[in-house]
């Protein structure tokens, strides 16, 4: 499909908020400040397992400076999930405010207010804790054992939705799902390969460290500014955590510095909440950086078995994919992570038989949660080494193995109705997919067929690798966004929206969609979003949906604002409303004859028929479109230390009409940088106790300006019919590709086929003296 | 509260007036130079903190070939200074530009890398290589210690409040001499999980000395005699390369370090030993080094 | 205790309290373009010019701050006259969480002021202990350079309208140029 020609979209429009964020005047959370603020910190396990078997706070209480001291006996024992996922989430309660037991090293056991940030941290010291340790579960692989310890003990934790969860077994949940007969697909093959691979726990590391500040208002509501990707179900999980009327709370999110799934998440809402209501006090608490690594939430570690088969030709007949999920001491999206382990990777391919399984299994590591990529980051690296390796023993180039097996638009994919979050009504469908142009364009661009299997000898050896991935954009019949436009007398146009810009841009984009349907230039919205008082609801800032789902809401609400200004319009033209068009902020009628939006807005407001010219409307989806991209990298890998260099790096992808290329291109670009130090450097170091022993960026290894390689970023020409304007996400898509394109550019380099990430030199010499060692 | 006691901060203009303070023993007092250290961990019960930060101490000077650097120039100094990078075929600039990231490197001084060797104290490895001295400056006395010496143990330790490091000394770089740095790292800005400094020293084609020092496996930085031992005095040393960097990978001493094993500690410390040697010894632009 | 130190340009006699870093005073000041993000000086989103120079924040214990000149980006530009920089970042797409950007501003800052025409690699060197998360470094490497040639052309014509009008001497010219 052709796209059409845009005005105000398909345009790198400056972000609106950037200019603000530059001069340093934009402000986050913790740049909020009120009068008489206290300052609240959670005392936090040492343990991976214990029972509280009692806690002494008097000294705590006495210190100078304290306002008060919280333990379990002291707050209401109500489960709950600390997901920001639709209700009724797909995660356990099985959570509480503060509990009897803990269940990681960082758990909460105490709750302190103090009058500054210091003492409440010299308080935390004060209070004497007797615990009983149990056993712990530091290993996925043995959760389900007979003999395990179990984590979720308790008789109050349930999981909301009609699925099974059986915490007598650690497991949160499990998936089977599966199209046509994986035995029969493999007997009909030539070859099949199965392989299994793990890929490691890691912070999500927005650069704002996760802060709320809470007071109760004159109207003796509880008003809440927070780090949050998801306000209004911030609201929601936080009435039912506190058991106070929801009409009782407002959320306001602020400028965000970066999410990428680890704000999805209610983990501070609470503590603020249940201290300002308490002490009447306005109450701020900020995590350290440390609190960030070890009880923020983390991307679920996965081992992941896969196997593949095909014909001799190439042709895939089968592919069966199974996950054991290791979500932490808490389910929060547990299930769905999983689910889209799956749902990111199988449709993908023209495949009759396909088969996911999995288990998500609780254990006493970090607790897991959203993370950017989102099941389909652990996906991808089964299946893309998988069949890196099973076109290798077929001796077919990679490039010509995907061409022959990825789907083109158009597609029904009959194993998203097996998977899906929601109910699927019909068969689901991919409409546009240009997933083969991606492939093609990112060879070229790297110039694979010419530079792939030329290791050369000596010390260093370069390798070509890549990797096809997809994402979704937003969940089909779950996720519903809203927003509301009305005009001004000047004729500019507010546009509120609980669509949740956490930095990635969406007020620009969400604005821009609007000026487009409302012909007028983006600096004639003035964009308010996400205040659960004053803009209308949105689910918030995940899975992809908000240039999709949030932008054909906007799209919408436009539309129905501009027919309002036609009636008012074509009246002031003295004709009809299906005589008259809309242009360039104009109504115009026959002859040319037009009124300005400023003069309708002033008639409208002040002179005849007054009324406001505003709008609402709200989208829910019967799709979520994926983007795809084809990542394409060259390494070399120094064959006497291990240490593997990016030298290029080439990602084509296909997300439909770039509503800003700008924008696009940075997701694009920083997604990927993202999954660049995910696969070479980033790691959490457990001791033999559970206890994470880097958490600090001295020894959780970031990529900085010096670590990046050339990187070139193709978007293919694409056009999605259900989108608004033709677009589709980019968000999450690219962070996938890394991991796997890099392990099998070091094959191509080294002969080595590297199965646990990330790929750091110490285990690329292990295996390179392994393999040496025969 | 942290730094409860603190009553004064003082900032001395002159090197005796500072230590006049800093050996007054009636008051807890501190020295401070960049002062990362004291951010990190304020000192308990310390009553006058003394700014170093006035002291005439910012230079890098080069005298008949030495090069004299003050104990608080910063870091980003000996990474813009020509001296620095023209000293010793580049080894203090190869490491001075690698401590840290930019806006580290605009604290930390010279002084407080040496004195306290943190993990991520690089200068420490190029400093015991180049055997250079460090001046301490006590209230009667003025004394030079050898890097040797110096880095027995934990500097911070040993020096006494009262003393100060003022100055550390890089003696003339030999026309004859060759020196190489690495620094090996899982990133750009990090600590070195292993680092290797060597100097050679040649008369005609005999190896007359060498240094070899290993940073980043303990908290000092350490030199390994046996791998000296087998290359000092030797003609045609090429030949000797692999037994060398094999005996300074056994002689290594390590301790635990969380990102890797101690096997791969030992395998990189064989392959730096081994990488430096080679590129010394078989630097082909260099035209007297080409027959060594 | 209290100390005297000058924050954009005003001299400030403020009481210091504890152990607190010169990161947590400016804040507290009411400096909060200045930002919290490791406390390690690893992140650079505290970075502040002190005497000229891009520092961590939160590795200055604020005792020790006394006589020192202490530059934030909010003494770069206003939203009517903003700093070459700052608007290089917004055309740029260098600016997407924002939480990097007024440190990276400042650090380009710094690197521009004494190399105004930096390499990419000097640009990646002046940058290498502020941590960007959403952009992948590429855009805001390419503001530095946009800036850069910004500021560059705009000395030039400086200079050239300077020497019309008030037939500066040749020295000066050289100099510049």
């Amino acid at each position: 499909m052709k796209p059409p020609k845009f005005n105000e979209v398909n345009k790198s429009v400056l972000k609106i908020d950037a200019l603000g964020l530059a001069l340093g005047e934009a402000k986050f959370t913790d740049d909020f400040e009120k009068p008489g603020m206290i300052y609240a910190k959670l005392l936090r396990s040492p343990h991976a397992h214990a029972r509280i078997k009692s806690i002494n706070a008097v000294k705590a209480k006495s210190h100078p400076g304290v306002v008060a001291v919280l333990t379990h006996k002291d707050v209401p024992r109500i489960p709950i999930t600390t997901a920001g996922q639709g209700y009724p989430e797909p995660s356990p309660y099985d959570e509480f405010i503060l509990d009897n037991k803990v269940r990681y090293v960082g758990d909460k056991v105490a709750l302190v207010a103090a009058e500054t940030d210091e003492i409440a941290e010299e308080a935390l010291q004060l209070i004497e804790v007797e615990y009983e340790v149990l056993p712990a579960v530091l290993d996925p692989r043995k959760a389900m054992r007979a003999s395990a310890p179990i984590i979720h003990d308790e008789k109050d934790c349930y999981i909301p939705i009609p699925v099974p969860y059986e915490p007598e077994k650690n497991r949160v949940a499990r998936i089977d799902a599966s199209v046509g007969d994986i035995k029969k697909g493999v007997k009909n093959a030539a070859m099949a390969v199965t392989d299994e691979f793990e890929n490691q726990t890691a912070t999500h590391s927005a650069l704002e460290p996760h802060c709320a500040l809470g007071w109760v208002d004159e109207n003796g509501r509880l008003i809440i500014i927070s780090t949050t990707q998801v306000p209004f179900h911030a609201r929601r999980i936080l009435s039912r955590a506190l058991q106070i009327p929801q009409r009782k709370i407002r959320i306001i999110k602020p400028r965000l510095g970066g999410g990428f799934g680890g704000k999805q998440e209610v983990i501070l809402e609470q503590y603020v909440g249940l201290l300002a209501l308490k002490l009447n006090r306005p109450v701020k608490m900020r995590l350290t950086r440390k609190e960030v690594f070890i009880s923020a939430r983390v991307r679920h570690n996965m081992i992941t078995k896969v196997q593949v088969a095909a014909k001799k030709d190439g042709e895939l007949t089968a592919i069966d994919l199974y996950a054991l999920s290791n979500t932490g001491p808490y389910g929060t999206h547990g299930l769905t992570v999983a689910s889209n382990v799956g749902t990111r990777t199988l449709p993908m391919f023209r495949c009759p038989n396909l088969r996911f399984s999995s288990d998500v299994v609780y254990t006493n590591l970090s607790v897991a949660g959203a993370y950017r990529g989102y099941g389909g980051t652990q996906g991808i690296l089964a299946t893309a080494i998988v069949m890196d390796d099973l076109a290798e023993r077929l001796g077919i180039d990679p490039v010509d193995f995907y061409l022959k097996n990825v789907i083109v638009g158009g597609t029904e994919v009959p194993i998203l109705k097996e998977l899906g979050e929601g109910p699927v009504i019909g068969q689901p469908h991919i409409s546009s997919c240009e997933l083969t142009a991606c492939i093609k364009a990112g060879a070229e661009a790297i110039d694979w067929k010419k530079k792939r299997g030329q290791p050369g000898g000596g010390r260093y050896s370069r390798g070509m690798g890549m990797a096809i991935m997809m994402q979704g954009s937003s969940i089909p019949y779950i996720d519903m966004a809203s927003s509301t436009i009305k005009l001004n007398d000047d004729g500019s146009f507010n546009l509120l929206m609980g669509a949740t810009d956490i930095g990635q841009g969406s007020d620009t984009v969400l604005a821009q969609i609007a000026a487009e349907v409302l012909t007028v230039s983006t600096d004639e919205i003035i964009v308010y979003s996400s205040d659960t008082d004053l803009t209308p609801f949105d689910v918030g800032a995940y899975a992809s949906s908000t240039t999709y789902l949030s932008g054909m809401a906007v799209k919408d609400t436009a539309e129905k604002v501009k027919e309002q200004m036609i009636a008012v319009g074509a009246r002031m033209l003295n004709t009809s409303p299906d005589k008259v068009k809309v242009a360039g902020g104009r109504v115009i009628g026959p002859k040319e004859k037009s009124v300005t939006f400023k003069e309708i807005g002033l008639r409208s407001l002040y002179e005849e028929d007054q009324f406001q010219i505003s709008a609402t409307a709200s989208r829910i989806s019967q799709e979520s479109p994926p983007p795809f991209a084809a990542h394409y990298v060259e390494v070399e890998v120094d064959r006497a230390t291990g240490k593997v260099r990016v030298v290029e790096y080439v990602q084509a992808v296909d997300c439909g009409t770039l509503i800003n290329p700008t924008l696009a291109r940075g997701q694009a670009i920083g997604a990927l940088m993202n999954g660049l130090s995910y696969a070479l450097t980033e790691r959490y170091i457990y001791s033999s106790k559970g206890v994470m022993l880097n958490p600090n960026y001295g020894n959780y290894k970031l990529f900085y300006t010096k670590d990046i390689p050339r990187i070139r970023t193709i978007f293919v020409p694409s056009y999605e019919p259900t989108g608004p304007f033709g677009a589709k996400s980019v968000g999450e898509i690219c962070i996938s590709g890394p991991l796997p394109a890099i392990s099998n550019a070091i094959y191509d380099a080294v002969d080595i086929r590297l199965h646990r990430t990330p790929f750091t030199p110490d285990k690329v010499l292990e295996a390179l003296q392994a393999r040496e060692r025969g | 509260m942290k730094l409860a006691e603190l009553q004064r901060v003082s900032y001395p203009e002159t090197i005796a007036g500072a230590i006049a303070i800093l050996s007054d023993e009636k008051r807890q007092t501190v020295a401070v130079g960049g002062g990362i250290t004291f951010a990190f961990t304020p000192p308990n019960n310390v009553e006058e903190m003394v700014c170093l930060r006035r002291l005439p101490l910012n230079y890098i000077s080069k005298k008949g070939g030495a090069i004299h650097i003050g104990a608080t120039t910063p870091i980003s100094e000996l990474v813009s200074s020509g001296v620095i990078k023209g000293y010793a075929d580049g080894m203090i600039w190869d490491a001075a530009r690698r401590i840290g990231s930019t806006l580290n490197r605009n604290l930390i001084t010279v002084g407080g890398n040496l004195v306290q060797p943190f993990i991520w104290s690089d200068l420490s490895t190029v400093a015991l290589a180049l055997g250079a001295g460090i001046i301490i400056q006590d209230k009667n006395k003025r004394r030079e210690l050898s890097a040797e010496e110096f880095f027995s143990r934990i500097p911070a330790k040993f020096l006494k409040p009262g003393s100060l490091v003022t100055e550390i000394i890089f003696p003339p770089f030999a026309k004859n001499a060759r020196a190489a740095y690495e620094k090996f790292t899982l990133t750009e800005f990090d600590y070195a999980i292993l680092k290797v400094a060597i100097v050679l020293i040649r008369t005609g084609k005999v190896c007359r000395e060498i240094t070899i020092v290993v940073g980043g496996a303990t908290v000092l930085p350490q030199r390994v005699r046996a791998a000296e031992d087998i290359l000092r005095g030797k003609k045609g040393v090429q030949i000797l390369v692999n037994e060398a960097s094999e005996l300074a990978s056994e002689e290594l001493k390590l301790v635990r370090d969380i990102r890797c094993s101690e096997k791969y500690k030992r395998d990189l410390c064989r392959v730096q030993v081994r990488g430096i040697l080679e590129k010394i010894l078989l630097d082909q632009k260099v035209a007297e080094w080409k027959l060594f | 205790m209290e100390i005297v130190l000058t924050i954009n340009g005003k001299e400030r006699r403020v009481e210091v309290v504890g152990a607190e870093t010169l990161l947590d005073l400016l804040r507290r000041l009411g400096y909060k373009s200045v930002k919290f993000g490791c406390g390690e000086g690893a992140c650079g989103v505290c970075t502040v010019l002190m005497d000229g120079r891009p520092v961590n924040s939160c590795l200055i214990l604020a005792v020790t701050a006394g006589g020192r000149e202490i530059v934030t980006v909010d003494d770069l530009g206003t939203r009517d006259n903003p700093h070459l920089l700052q608007t290089a970042f917004v055309e740029s797409g260098a600016v997407q969480c924002g939480f990097c950007t007024p440190g990276m501003i400042l650090a380009s800052k710094a690197l521009l002021d004494r190399n105004a025409s930096p390499t990419v690699d000097e640009i990646k060197q002046a940058l290498d202990g502020n941590l960007c998360r959403c952009t992948g470094y590429v855009q805001i490497i390419e503001a530095v350079q946009l800036a850069a040639r910004r500021i560059r052309a705009k000395k030039k014509t400086g200079t050239k309208r300077k020497k019309t009008a008030a037939k500066k001497p040749k020295t000066k010219k050289q100099k510049i140029t």
